[in-house]
């Protein structure tokens, strides 16, 4: 041990040192790649875990729950409900969010709990900042909020916004913005540790009022007594309960939004594993250059006794040395980078799934265990096929030149049969469906092509150099052939940084080329879905976490307007169906026939489609989103079972339309149909058709100033509809890019690392290239038309690669993720600009590399010899 | 005149609930004329109302039990501005005690509701009050029904009307205090013959027995100076019935206000006035939890009446503590009469451990 | 003269110590002059070369190549002055393995800035005179050393420059190729005359040489 450490000290940590450019380059490269894989885990972890955690700390002890089917529990059903008392306590609860507003505009979302304070101290705990230590009774409670302007906040909140008790704070809830008077404050336990602090109790009255929502509850929570085993009240409650209702787990509801996310959070996942999949290239890279270019000192090694074992030993300690520094340094990135991320994603996961916290999770154990667990055994493994070359190396490379001029490549045909091999699987996995609703072999192919194109690389650059001094001499005449020459001299070492740089390259097409036609197609599907004049909802965004219905005064405001034609009320409320969460929605399928126009796909001829719509009014029958018919595998005509208020009920499939707006699968029903079962539907959205010849800009203007400072409501007008849904769909796609960028650019270091080290090795010949008469200008051409080769090469492969890619992800993997149809589109201006700037790039990291190489002297060689 | 236990837990809860607001309750003002069976039912125009049954009971082997069973109804909000039904309009206390004479043992319970769903309430057209699964109603033969359950102890009683309602003060009103209105309207059931079942650890025991009712209703009860009371409800065994009650006031004296009534057999009635009785403290316990010193032996004179005798709390703790609503701690138990007379009472003494009467006094 | 020596000095300065490699040195050659340069290991023969080479400037003294003063010129003038007036061989060949015979040739040309043609037939035509006709599109590795040392000649001698420096020519071949290579060096000296100055540790490689100078601890020893 004692001499391997002496060994490790002596030549490989030296050694890194005296490269210190590329060792930095690799730690860099790895701790990017690590960084990035943390973040998103973070990231991921934050939308999820603050949605969790409110709901853990929330249902504090809680141990059942007994909740009704997307719309909460009628009130008048609670009623019934006494003999749910001989279980243990129970507690009426009812829950949603409100946006605060403070004077200066700023405005934050708050978790609102309505609670029934006299039932509810057993279940949560509540300290007040006024009470100190002793938990004021109940009745001191219920005497806190009993007004209907009560709220009570936490006092972390209160501190981030200035605010005392008896102040007072502006509360917009859906569309209602009041002013509520703070009456206490409480400290950090309890529920108030949900969502950091963003937490406000009210009374239940108070609470429903607010919300919009008389005579609703959201759940019942019940308390067990000590009687009974948890599984066997939850059976027997199961089995008393009316039809409508359910009781389950507190934890259930996350369990639902977490399959909601799931599919966003895995593809996000995946693409920042990208980055680290560079990032081990560069470890492979370094060491393998390590290797190569130190054959002699390897031979000398061994001729002096030391083992394969031990070489073996030594490189793959190279590799941990580098994996271990770069993991640690990724760490520290890493919390930097999520909260980048979660700025990135936070529009998306609000505007599309839940609000949620604006903290990525802090840096812990788990993050330190996954960066070692992950980047350690990795980068080892990268490191092995070289560290395994290096333990074969015979004590006679020793002898200086032994093996120097064998270097010329050549390619033997065998090599590109590991590329068909993987293209071949590629295809293959590209057919099967998904696993649990998860795209694996999708990405399994992805993960093949992508290795199968590394592989290929050599190939390409054997090829390139074939044919490219013509070209090359052509365009830079001799500093171009001598490039070519050195590249082609040097394709083991080059195809590394090739492969890495395509691959990250290649990444970026595909999701270009995705984006682009997602992009393309959502506008068009805007274009064709889009037919209404304005559009609007409240303030409070609904969603799973919310319920947030219109007032019925802004529906009057609006439907008393003399240029309104016709109003669509649209009411949408998730349901749990299948372990998941589907949304709900109903509207008046006449109005919407008569001025609205969906985008049908089953029947796909648009008069069918609306004619199988006409025939569904007052039927049991929905239409369906197409994301719901492929998530469930549903056709047209299919049936699928419903829980409703008044049970499971069976509706049939009219017709599935296009949807983009939401992975989740979305069931639209006739109002007539929704009333029967769940009652008259409060509007979430109206869709307004104004009169010939209205100005939907003034009509906007007029609504406005009708609603004045009361009702908050978001009023689009068709242009600025389709402007937001594309600004969502940007944001969405932005940390996309932020992460393919990172990977890029890791990559790009990687090519940087490789030239300055084959500089290096060829000094030699760079010295005799000095020596016949090239100036330092020459030398330094040369080196810059090589990288910028690099770069072309690379770019050249991610193109064709990416463009597989993109099929990929088009007709496989978002299909099977969201169950989105997208219409293929070629993104070429991107594609171009983005080849511009690669080139670009690549000839930039070249620049260092150059300096070096025209910096060595021509005496070099002499001095050597 | 009164049991001022539930006045003072009324008055605490509504102090502090009632919005500031011109008043829109009722007043108690007279003439009232009591009108049965409807005046055993809920009275929603007034702001405070409350439903009080005590009692002493026995199984056939002579085992003996005393139980109280409180409703309370305290008016907030006269006309709640939110529409939701957990609009607190009315908040509903309940206090419940068993005690198990013989054994040495006395449990009690609380609940505080509001409305909200039919969780607790008051009907005002047929007689039924309850608080979650605890109940008292009229059968259709006027019997008073009660239920009441908490986990190691529940009772179900049939009890009949006996004599005639007592109304007490004048004119259908109990006057409290100078001002016109502060008063209330308040009856008694002094001798409800009794049967039913106790259950004690899940063990059902046959019961007979003798219970008295109390309702009183009204809007405004404040007095103040002060500090407590004892209150005595008494079923002599020569068929008389007896209530006698003084207040303590912060100055030492005792209240001219203290006053007393006896109910002959045929339900006949005589009142005494605070000359013509006298309350002395014989013995006293100290309750551990609360530290409170309650006087639980009494010695009552009735000279005009020849009565000279001892009142004996059946057992010593029967002391009840509220913490989950009120905080308020009260000492409400069954005792025993011998002496000149015999028989079987319930004592109720407030004020004797600090904080009860802190609010009652301002 | 092609080259003029005029007391050169050259002076090594390693942190303290200070090593003078070549300690006045005094020597010309006239065009058409074939000279060796002989002198044990350390004797400053290298230094001296890398100086006649235009690779290095003297500390002192004066050096002119074809009457141009090389310790006034730039590294950019000196680069141009190698590239035009000299050519250079060594004792391990110095080919680029990445480029083929013909393109290793022609590269001083190249580098130059001579157009493409042109180069091609020169190198061409060096290629058949030293006897690589057949070779030209061979990579270096192909060959064996004598031609390699052929090749580097042709490389050495295409852009006509004034003066051939060779450092060793043949002290890693064989004898058979060693005199081949030392049979071209003195036909080029011949015709076109060619200025040779050549380093070397064996006798019967100088015997070739028309002039032998001898070198010990960076001075001449004897000229003859």
């Amino acid at each position: 041990m004692k001499l391997f450490s002496k060994l490790f000290h002596q030549f490989i940590l030296r050694h890194l040192v005296r490269e210190r450019m590329r060792s930095i380059a690799t730690i860099i490269g790895i701790a990017l790649g690590i960084a990035v894989v943390l973040a998103i885990q973070m990231t991921n972890a934050s939308s999820l875990r603050g949605f969790e955690k409110a709901i853990e700390t929330v249902s504090g002890r809680t141990s059942l729950e007994v909740v009704g089917t997307g719309l909460g529990l009628d009130e008048g059903v609670v009623t019934s409900l006494g003999w749910l008392r001989s279980y243990g306590q129970v507690a009426p609860i009812i829950e949603g969010e409100a946006e605060a507003r403070a004077a200066d505009g700023r405005r934050e979302t708050l978790r609102v709990l309505g609670v029934d304070i006299l039932k509810d101290r057993s279940f949560r705990e509540y300290n007040l900042l006024e009470f100190g230590a002793a938990e004021p009774t109940p009745q001191e409670f219920l005497e806190l909020l009993i007004d209907p302007k009560a709220v009570v906040i936490t006092e972390k909140f209160a501190r981030r916004w200035g605010l005392k008790t008896g102040d007072e704070i502006e509360l917009t809830f859906a569309d209602r913005a009041t002013r509520y008077r703070i009456r206490g404050l409480l400290l950090d336990e309890g529920p108030a540790r949900a969502v950091d602090g963003n937490f406000a109790l009210m009374d239940i009255a108070a609470a429903q009022w607010a919300l919009g929502r008389l005579g609703r509850l959201d759940r019942l929570d019940v308390l067990l007594g000590d009687r009974k085993s948890l599984d066997q009240a939850e059976e027997e409650i199961r089995r008393r309960l009316p039809p409508g209702l359910k009781v389950q787990r507190p934890a259930r509801r996350g369990a639902q939004v977490e399959k909601m996310l799931e599919a966003f959070h895995f593809n996000l996942a995946a693409l920042s594993y990208i980055a680290l999949l560079v990032g081990l290239f560069l470890i492979y890279n370094t060491v393998s250059i390590s290797v190569i270019t130190r054959r002699e000192e390897i031979g000398t090694l061994r001729a002096v006794g030391v083992t394969r074992g031990r070489i073996l030993g030594l490189f793959l300690a190279e590799a941990a040395g580098l994996a271990v520094i770069g993991c640690g340094l990724g760490l520290g990135l890493a919390r930097g980078l999520s909260y980048g991320a979660v700025r990135l994603t936070a529009t998306t996961v609000q505007s599309l799934y839940i609000a949620t916290a604006a903290t990525p999770e802090p840096l812990g154990m788990r993050q330190v265990l996954l960066a070692f667990g992950i980047g350690l055994p990795l980068a080892l493994l990268a490191a092995a096929l070289p560290a395994l070359e290096a333990a074969r190396v015979a004590p006679m490379a020793a002898m200086r030149g032994h093996d120097r001029l064998a270097s010329r490549y050549r390619l033997k045909p065998i090599l590109l049969l590991g590329p068909l091999v993987l293209f071949g699987l590629a295809w293959w996995m590209a057919g099967q469906p998904p696993v649990q609703g998860l795209p694996l072999f999708a990405y399994g192919s992805a993960v093949s092509i992508v290795f199968g194109a590394a592989l290929l690389a050599p190939a390409v650059l054997y090829g390139l150099g074939r044919i490219g001094d013509r070209v090359l001499f052509k365009l830079f005449r001799v500093e171009g052939r001598l490039a070519n020459a050195n590249l082609a001299g040097s394709i083991p070492r080059l195809s590394i940084s090739v492969a890495a740089l395509a691959v990250s390259l290649s990444m970026m097409v595909a999701i270009a080329v995705m984006i682009g036609s997602f992009r393309e197609t959502v506008i068009y599907w805007v274009g064709q879905t889009l037919q209404a004049d304005l559009y609007l909802r409240p303030a409070t965004r609904n969603n799973v976490a919310t319920d947030a219905p219109f007032s019925p005064e802004v529906e009057q405001i609006v439907a008393g307007h003399p240029e309104v034609a016709a109003v669509d009320r649209f009411r949408n409320f998730d349901l749990a169906y299948a372990d998941g969460l589907v949304t709900i929605g109903t509207g008046e399928f006449q109005t919407l026939l008569n001025y609205g126009s969906l985008q049908f796909k089953e029947p796909a001829e648009p008069e069918a489609g609306r004619e199988a719509m006409r025939r569904a009014i007052g039927q049991e029958a929905v239409v369906v989103s197409e994301s719901f018919a492929l998530k469930f595998a549903k056709q047209r005509g299919d049936a699928v079972t419903l829980d409703t208020p008044r049970g499971s009920v069976v509706f049939r499939i009219a017709a599935i339309y296009y949807d983009y707006s939401s992975d989740r699968g979305i069931l639209v029903m006739d109002r007539g149909t929704f009333n029967r079962y769940w009652g008259e539907p409060q509007a979430t959205s109206l869709t307004v058709y104004l009169r010939d010849g209205a100005d939907p800009d003034r009509v906007r203007d007029q609504l406005l100033a009708r609603f004045g400072d009361q009702y908050r409501v978001f009023v689009f007008t068709n242009k600025t509809l389709r402007e937001e849904v594309l600004r969502i769909f940007d944001s969405t796609f932005s940390i996309t890019y932020a992460l393919e960028v990172i990977a890029i650019f890791v990559a790009i270091l990687g090519v940087a690392s490789t030239l300055l080290t084959l500089i290096l090795e060829r000094r030699r010949e760079l010295s005799i290239l000095r020596l016949v008469g090239a100036d330092y200008r020459q030398v330094r051409k040369m080196v810059l038309i090589e990288a910028g080769m690099i770069g072309a090469v690379s770019q050249a492969i991610g193109l064709l690669i990416g463009l597989l890619l993109s099929l990929l992800l088009i007709y496989v993997i978002n299909v099977q993720s969201f169950g989105w149809t997208i219409q293929f589109h070629l993104p070429t201006g991107f594609l171009i600009q983005s080849s511009i700037l690669i080139l670009i790039a690549t000839v930039l990291a070249g620049l260092y590399p150059a300096r070096a190489a025209s910096r060595l002297p021509a005496t070099e060689q002499m001095a050597e010899e | 005149m009164k049991r001022l236990l539930a006045a003072t837990i009324l008055i605490l809860i509504g102090l502090s609930l009632t919005p500031a607001q011109s008043d829109p309750w009722q007043r108690a003002l007279p003439p009232f004329k009591f009108d049965f069976a409807r005046d055993h039912s809920s009275h929603p125009d007034y702001k405070i109302e409350w439903w009080y049954y005590t009692g002493n009971l026995q199984t056939a082997d002579g085992r003996r039990f005393g139980y109280q069973l409180t409703f309370f109804r305290v008016g907030i909000d006269f006309q709640p501005a939110n529409p939701s039904r957990w609009a607190v309009r009315d908040l509903y206390t309940a206090h419940f005690a068993v005690s198990d004479l013989d054994r040495d043992n006395f449990r009690h319970a609380e609940r505080m509701n509001r409305a909200g769903v039919g969780w607790a309430g008051a009907d005002e057209k047929s007689y039924r009050v309850w608080n979650e699964d605890w109940e008292a109603r009229h059968d259709p033969e006027g019997h008073h029904l009660l239920r009441a359950s908490d986990a190691t102890m529940a009772i179900e009683l049939d009890l009949a009307p006996g004599k005639a309602p007592v109304i007490q003060g004048e004119n259908g009103v109990s006057q409290k205090g100078d001002a016109p209105g502060n008063a209330s309207h308040y009856y008694s059931l002094t001798r409800m013959p009794t049967r039913g079942t106790i259950i004690i650890d899940g063990q059902p025991i046959e019961v007979t027995g003798e219970s008295w009712m109390d309702h009183e209703f009204g809007t405004s009860f404040l007095e103040p100076g002060q500090i407590g009371w004892d209150w005595l409800s008494i079923q002599l065994e020569d068929g008389t019935d007896l209530m006698l009650y003084q207040f303590r006031r912060a100055d030492g004296k005792t209240d001219p206000h203290s006053n007393g009534m006896l109910v002959g057999t045929r339900g006949e009635t005589s009142r005494l006035t605070s000359d013509q009785f006298t309350l002395t403290p014989l013995e006293f316990w100290d309750s551990p939890t609360s530290r409170a010193r309650y006087p639980i032996t009494w010695k009552i004179e009735i000279p005009g009446r020849g009565v000279v005798m001892t009142a004996r709390a059946a057992i010593r703790d029967q002391e009840l503590q509220t913490n989950e609503s009120t905080r308020v701690t009260y000492w409400e138990g069954a005792i025993t009469l011998e002496g000149s007379h015999r028989g079987r009472g319930y004592l109720e003494m407030t004020g004797y451990a600090g904080a009860a009467m802190g609010a009652f006094n301002n | 003269m092609i080259l003029n020596l005029k007391n050169v000095r050259k002076r090594y300065e390693g942190g303290e110590s200070v090593v003078e490699a070549v300690r006045g040195v005094t020597l010309s050659l006239a065009a058409g002059d074939f000279v060796a340069l002989m002198g044990p290991s350390g004797c400053g023969k290298s230094t001296l070369l890398h100086l006649c080479g235009a690779m290095d400037r003297p500390s002192e003294g004066e050096l002119s190549i074809e009457g141009t003063e090389i310790r006034r010129l730039s590294d950019d003038q000196l680069t141009a002055l190698r590239r035009q007036r000299l050519g250079f061989v060594f004792q391990f060949f110095n080919l680029l393995p990445t480029l083929t015979v013909r393109e290793n040739i022609e590269l001083p040309l190249l580098l130059s800035g001579a157009a493409a043609g042109e180069s091609a037939r020169r190198a061409g035509e060096l290629a058949e005179r030293v006897g690589l006709g057949h070779r030209q599109g061979h990579y270096p590795q192909q060959l064996s050393g004598g031609e390699m040392q052929r090749a580097a000649i042709a490389r050495a001698i295409i852009h006509r420059p004034a003066l051939l420096i060779a450092d060793e020519p043949t002290g890693n071949l064989d004898s058979g190729n060693g005199e081949k290579v030392l049979e071209l060096l003195k036909e080029l000296n011949r015709d076109p005359g060619l200025t040779i100055l050549m380093a070397t540790h064996s006798n019967e490689t100088a015997a070739i040489a028309s002039r032998l100078v001898r070198m010990r601890d960076g001075l001449i020893e004897s000229e003859g």
